[in-house]
């Protein structure tokens, strides 16, 4: 009885369940088809895109800005991290580290070519001035930060031209603690030592800031030290006005 | 009576701890009235000025823990999000604070407000795990557009061999919170409030 009853719902179910598998392969056989014609359109419209690059780039490949950037003097600043108290300058003068500022800094302008103004080769007497003045906020400046007093002496710049742009560069070296261990405890300390080095270019028309970039390195560096010139190509590696 | 030599030196250190104590009273300084002239402080928002990569901070927990320290040293203190109509603060602004600048800081109805400002942060693996943390912190009047307080203060932490390793996540907290008790530390302490 029991197995007569199992042969009868074999061949009630087997039917079916057969039609059901057929019509499954049928939709897989069509979802591969539908697949592999939109990766086909994907990647001819890849290659199309590839191909159409080179003439978009043509379009980029625009003709620099006709900006004359103001080269700020570079403020550099050596602090005692505990009470920022001004620290004699460690491994060069100051000087040496604002004259590779400046050498970078105008390398890296002339690069985009863009013709670099002296502050004091600038025939207006009142400009060598007023860029001094921006020369004491180049902390503010090189972060980007315009306040009203900053964009007052960009307007009078623009004045005189137009298409002046200020560069301002900031090097801010900490001298803190340095490493220690406690045999005792087991407790240890790394040294708090760093160097930051900021640029920005402002557009003194606009007050705009075109460009900024910074590099903070946890380590004093001296003025020959192969680890600041890998940090001013850093700093300058993103410079593109094009 | 011969005196023992335990007795003796019980004599000697009860000796020292009271001239001690009577020195330690003789230099208590009378209280900055600029300090005690203070009825309530609000803290603005804290500001993050750290350059470069920015390892994640909380900043509301470590407001809160200003505010503790503050109250431990018998201030009335009180958190504010409202850093006022001055726009986004740097840490130049804090620095050249001008007075035009100060009166537009936090709540209008508030007086006395206190930015903390975090200027570095990070954390280092090593044979063990290291944290340092930077913070300045300035106090101003508004009311007299002045700077009542200014102080910075720095925090280090760290753990040597494999279990400091482990440990790497929570030098961060460690040393920050270490660097906002140094920095607070320079406030006096408020005398206690007569009963």
């Amino acid at each position: 009885m029991r197995r007569r009853n199992r042969q009868a719902l074999e061949s009630v179910c087997a039917t079916p369940i057969r039609e059901d598998l057929q019509s499954a392969r049928r939709w897989v056989v069509y979802l591969f088809v539908l697949g592999s014609i939109s990766v086909s359109c994907f990647v001819t419209q890849a290659l199309a895109s590839q191909a159409v690059a080179p003439a978009k780039t043509d379009e980029t490949t625009q003709a620099p800005p006709d900006y004359q950037v103001i080269i700020l003097d570079p403020l550099v600043r050596f602090e005692n991290i505990k009470d920022e108290s001004v620290s004699q300058a460690y491994g060069g003068p100051n000087y040496s580290f604002e004259s590779r500022l400046l050498t970078t800094g105008k390398d890296a302008v002339e690069s985009q070519k863009l013709s670099v103004v002296k502050p004091e080769t600038l025939s207006e007497p009142v400009a060598a001035d007023l860029c001094k003045q921006l020369q004491t906020m180049s902390s503010r400046l090189a972060r980007g930060n315009i306040n009203d007093e900053a964009r007052e002496i960009l307007n009078r710049l623009t004045a005189i031209n137009d298409r002046h742009v200020v560069l301002a560069q900031f090097m801010k070296v900490k001298l803190g603690p340095g490493a220690s261990w406690n045999p005792y405890t087991g407790a240890i300390t790394s040294p708090m030592n760093s160097t930051l080095v900021q640029a920005a270019l402002v557009s003194c028309k606009t007050g705009q800031v075109l460009w900024k970039n910074e590099v903070l390195v946890r380590k004093v560096m001296t003025v020959d030290s192969p680890d600041l010139v890998k940090a001013l190509g850093l700093l300058y590696k993103t410079l593109d006005l094009r | 009576m011969r005196m023992t030599p335990k007795q003796y030196l019980t004599g000697v250190f009860v000796a020292i701890v009271a001239v001690c104590n009577c020195l330690a009273a003789k230099e208590k300084a009378p209280p900055d009235p600029r300090f005690t002239a203070i009825e309530s402080i609000v803290i603005l928002p804290m500001v993050d000025a750290r350059s470069g990569t920015k390892e994640n901070v909380k900043l509301e927990d470590l407001q809160k823990s200003v505010l503790k320290s503050l109250e431990k040293r018998r201030y009335k203190v009180s958190l504010s999000d409202n850093a006022g109509t001055v726009g986004e603060i740097t840490e130049e602004d804090l620095k050249d604070a001008k007075p035009a600048w100060i009166q537009k800081l936090g709540p209008a109805e508030a007086r006395w407000v206190m930015v903390v400002c975090v200027n570095d942060v990070a954390s280092k693996m090593t044979f063990g795990s290291t944290g340092n943390a930077e913070v300045s912190g300035y106090l101003y009047d508004k009311q007299t557009a002045t700077v009542v307080w200014r102080d910075k203060g720095i925090g280090q932490a760290g753990q040597g061999g494999l279990a400091g390793m482990m440990l790497k996540s929570t030098m961060k907290g460690e040393a920050l919170h270490a660097a906002i008790y140094n920095l607070l530390s320079s406030i006096p302490k408020l005398p206690k409030p007569p009963k």
